[in-house]
């Protein structure tokens, strides 16, 4: 197997195949979500669509999300009357019937059931108020950072990542970063690859991803990257400059254990085991366990 | 992989895990936040050369000789609830602290904490996950699986038992004629002295105060 028929099949284990049960899942609890802020905000009429990873075309197994938009109309008061009354009123909607984790601008829903407390449901709300009647472009609340507000465009985003020429280079450049714990904001990271490799886009996978590494280990703070929804606007080189470091330094020493030890050493080998053989090696690994640590609990 | 030297600045002390995890775990990246570091990334159930699972982790390492190192997996794959033993804040709980630190500086690096009781934590999550009994008794929660893990450290069992012998395990010396631990009746010289003597030397007073607290309040960190 060559470099980039491995990377191909690490892409292939990644894949999340429709009839998963994570995606039922993840179906399910979407209908969820919907008819309860239907329910709930019912005067104000909001848009509600779905994006997230699934629909960019960069979803990993290892970590998938499905971004659920909640737009109101440019006129509506009644959801609230500032954006962040809007994404205060949301989270206080949602929480009636899940744990809501305040992202900067999305709201992640995690279980709330007493049996499965706090698991993740990959889902993210994001609140908004449309800016006009056209009901493309919207604003968005910011709890962090010095603006309050951003304004985007969710087809655009969406589109300008699926019709980017790199899906698979952003794939496996997540991976990295989930795998590494780099704390960068996927979608900044996303523009930052797109950017970094637009006159890569014929390159093998293999000089992409390491056209991307080098860049980010040898330049010295983040390169001004455009929000397509914002040209002129939105500043992604703050999200970027704060995680540029441990970005820069990851990099580095990627592309040396490349260099020393090839690609196997950065993404692994790719297993395909059926679950019940998986569980058998579980079983015998923790049969090999000699002082095995008993977990306990410390409080409710 | 050496153990600690004492008063590091945490960038250099960084450096030295990012160092002493590229052996083994090169996917995690360290990191420093004011005096506190962080080790993140996915955390790989290894065995015999295969990962059988992966974790998204954090960890906020600790060198202390009082404190252990906190674990959190953020992935959101295992639930906040005690039969997982997680805390409600997200606290993965692998041991009763006390185990950890009485461990010698030798064997309480980040490969030990790593290939010890977060690889034997991960396990024991994955199995559970996969509808499986679990491979080895947890503690029981609270106070109850304290007082088991003091037991099984000091080689006696009961509640007053523990304590008491952990009080004097807290002095600076045993006095012979104090009333023996184990509730003979009879003086620690013509009971157990010789016991409690052996365990003076391998439990630090330091420990033995901070089990005798968490007697009292498990939620202490
Ligand atoms: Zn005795």
């Amino acid at each position: 197997m060559n470099t980039n028929e491995y990377l191909q099949s690490v892409l292939k284990s990644q894949d999340l195949p429709d009839d998963s049960d994570e995606l039922k899942e993840l179906q399910s609890h979407r209908k969820d979500v919907e008819a309860l802020l239907r329910k709930h905000f019912a005067a104000s009429s909001p848009t509600i669509r779905y994006g997230g990873s699934r629909a960019k075309g960069t979803l990993i197994r290892e970590y998938y999300d499905l971004d659920a938009i909640c737009y109101f109309p440019h006129d509506d008061t009644a959801a609230g009357e500032t954006l962040e009354d809007i994404y205060n009123n949301v989270e206080k909607a949602l929480s009636t019937t899940y744990y809501v984790d305040r992202k900067t601008s999305a709201l992640r829903l995690k279980s709330r059931d007493p049996q499965s407390f706090a698991k993740d449901f990959h889902i993210d709300v994001v609140p908004g108020r449309f800016t006009d009647d056209k009901k493309a472009d919207a604003f968005i609340y910011q709890n962090a950072g010095d603006k309050k507000r951003l304004k985007t465009n969710f087809d655009v985003h969406i589109e300008h990542v699926n019709e980017s020429g790199v899906l698979d280079a952003i794939r496996l450049l997540k991976l990295w970063k989930v795998r590494r714990g780099l704390r960068v904001k996927q979608f900044a990271f996303e523009l930052l690859i797109i950017h970094l490799l637009a006159k890569k886009k014929n390159s093998p996978l293999s000089d992409q991803l390491q056209h991307v590494w080098t860049e980010l280990r040898d330049r010295s703070e983040a390169p001004a990257v455009a929000d397509p929804a914002n040209p002129t606007g939105n500043d992604l080189t703050s999200l970027l400059k704060a995680e540029w470091a441990s970005l820069s330094t990851t990099a580095g020493s990627t592309l040396a254990t490349i260099q020393s030890s090839g690609w196997e050493s950065v993404f692994g080998k790719v297993e395909e085991k059926t679950s019940a053989q998986k569980v058998a090696v579980l079983r015998s690994a923790a049969a090999a366990v000699t002082v095995p640590t008993r977990p306990w609990l410390p409080e409710v | 992989m050496k153990a600690r030297a004492p008063k590091i600045a945490p960038e250099a002390r960084a450096k030295e895990l990012q160092n002493d995890l590229g052996l083994k775990y090169p996917d995690f990246t360290v990191c420093c936040t004011g005096a506190k570091i962080y080790i993140r990334g996915a955390f790989p159930v290894l065995h015999e050369g295969t990962v059988l699972d992966r974790y998204q982790i954090e960890i906020e390492w600790s060198d202390s000789d009082t404190e252990v190192p906190l674990l959190r997996e953020t992935g959101g794959r295992i639930p906040w609830i005690a039969d997982r033993h997680m805390s409600r804040g997200g606290m993965a709980c692998l041991f009763v602290p006390e185990e950890w630190l009485l461990r010698s500086r030798e064997e309480k690096t980040v490969i030990h904490y790593l290939d010890g009781p977060v690889r034997n934590y991960f396990l024991w999550q994955s199995l559970y996950d996969r509808g499986e009994s679990p491979p080895w008794k947890d503690r029981a929660h609270f106070a109850p699986g304290l007082l088991e893990a003091y037991g099984e450290m000091v080689g006696m069992e009961g509640e007053s038992t523990v304590r008491c012998c952990l009080e004097y395990l807290s002095k600076e010396q045993i006095k012979g004629h104090w009333p023996c631990p184990c509730g003979s009746g009879k003086r620690t010289r013509d009971c157990h002295l010789t016991h409690m003597r052996e365990l003076q030397s391998k439990i630090p007073r330091y420990i033995a105060l901070s089990a005798l607290a968490r007697l009292t309040n498990p939620t202490i960190k």
